[in-house]
């Protein structure tokens, strides 16, 4: 996805990378010191992907046709928000197996709040969940509730 | 060379060759500024005065008898073909259908402008819904005239949000065209556009925002 936004050269991935990686050591910490619940973490940084995925799709549907129907709005954000391969950027770096298992779900946070934010800024209420079984690959699961 | 100038060139000289006036910042020279006052006493507006600082040439061009502009200088054409493409109202409103922004030229009935939004949001939905059954549905963000009254024309433009906008535009505007309209929304939309990726703005609540306040302004007609 970022690859798509900026047009692909690994420099511009980096910094993005480190901050995130960045951003979750700080949540962590202050909440150790704090006395914020485990679980709390994880929805303070899906948080902010949703706030990100909300202005983010703004930005992107900006120039493309009007969307008829939820069809559209899925196609758009399999195809031009998201990139398919199954290297998922964020987690890559981690390892490249079973090792660390147990700390993806925290990297994998930031990423679902942004789908949610953007398919919620784009109309449909949805609940994103992410699997990983064996890094770098990881499975996103979208929930969307019918109103 | 502003468009103004490139018109009035276009009439003057043979079209190879360019007016070019010579721009110099800085003040003008005591018999320019005298000039430009008395221009501005003739009845041009007081802020060619900052605009002839920065191109003294134009005055030196003003001088000269343009019967079919009526004697007006080049700053004051533009300045009239400007408030010609001005909005009444702007307002942008949300996805739950409540404003997040409207603003209004200030006269002494304002709600009547907030009702014309209001009810226009039926046409939008109207149109939005219209599933295929319009022919010549492109999928546009941009609505078109949503409907007029006696005195005003109504625009949407709706984004893939659905935030929509709505400018009100007098009805003795003939000049208006549809794409500059269009730009209009454009404009509205990338700074829109910009206001949501304000991490201080939280989507939902009303717009804030000084540049989106700019912008506006700049597009609405100028008191006085």
């Amino acid at each position: 996805m970022k690859q798509h936004l900026r047009g692909g050269t690994m420099a511009d991935e980096a910094p993005f990378q480190f901050l995130h990686n960045e951003v979750i050591q700080y949540i962590y910490k202050s909440a150790d010191s704090g006395d914020t619940e485990h679980g709390g973490n994880i929805s303070t940084l899906e948080n902010m992907g949703c706030r990100v995925g909300q202005g983010l799709v703004e930005r992107l549907t900006k120039d493309t046709a009007r969307f008829k129907d939820e069809l559209d709005i899925m196609k758009f954000v399999c195809k031009d928000f998201w990139t398919c391969d199954n290297k998922f950027r964020l987690l890559s770096q981690l390892s490249a197996g079973k090792q660390y298992l147990e700390h993806a779900p925290k990297y994998l946070a930031f990423s679902c709040g942004l789908v949610r934010g953007a398919l919620s800024n784009l109309g449909v209420k949805s609940i994103v969940t992410a699997e990983v079984s064996v890094m770098p690959a990881c499975k996103f699961q979208i929930m969307i509730q019918k109103m | 060379m502003c468009p103004g100038h490139q018109a009035m060139a276009g009439s003057l000289m043979p079209p190879s060759k360019v007016v070019s006036f010579p721009q110099r910042n800085g003040p003008l020279l005591p018999a320019e500024e005298s000039e430009a006052q008395k221009h501005i006493k003739q009845g041009g507006s007081d802020r060619h005065l900052s605009f002839l600082r920065f191109f003294p040439g134009v005055l030196a061009h003003s001088q000269r008898n343009l019967p079919s502009h009526e004697g007006l200088c080049v700053s004051c054409l533009t300045d009239q073909r400007r408030k010609a493409n001005m909005a009444v109202c702007i307002s942008v409103i949300a996805k739950e259908n409540y404003p997040l922004y409207i603003r209004s030229v200030p006269t002494q009935n304002e709600l009547k402008f907030h009702y014309t939004v209001h009810t226009s949001l039926d046409v939008v939905e109207e149109k939005i819904s219209a599933v295929g059954k319009s022919l010549g549905d492109q999928r546009e963000l941009y609505l078109g005239l949503l409907y007029p009254t006696e005195d005003y024309k109504v625009y949407g433009y709706v984004t893939n949000s659905k935030v929509k906008f709505v400018i009100v535009v007098d009805s003795s505007n003939t000049s208006l065209r549809d794409n500059e309209i269009r730009s209009m929304f454009r404009k509205l939309h990338n700074s829109f556009t910009d206001v949501m990726c304000n991490p201080f703005h939280t989507p939902g609540d009303t717009i804030q925002s000084k540049a989106f306040d700019g912008i506006v302004s700049g597009m609405m007609v100028q008191a006085g």
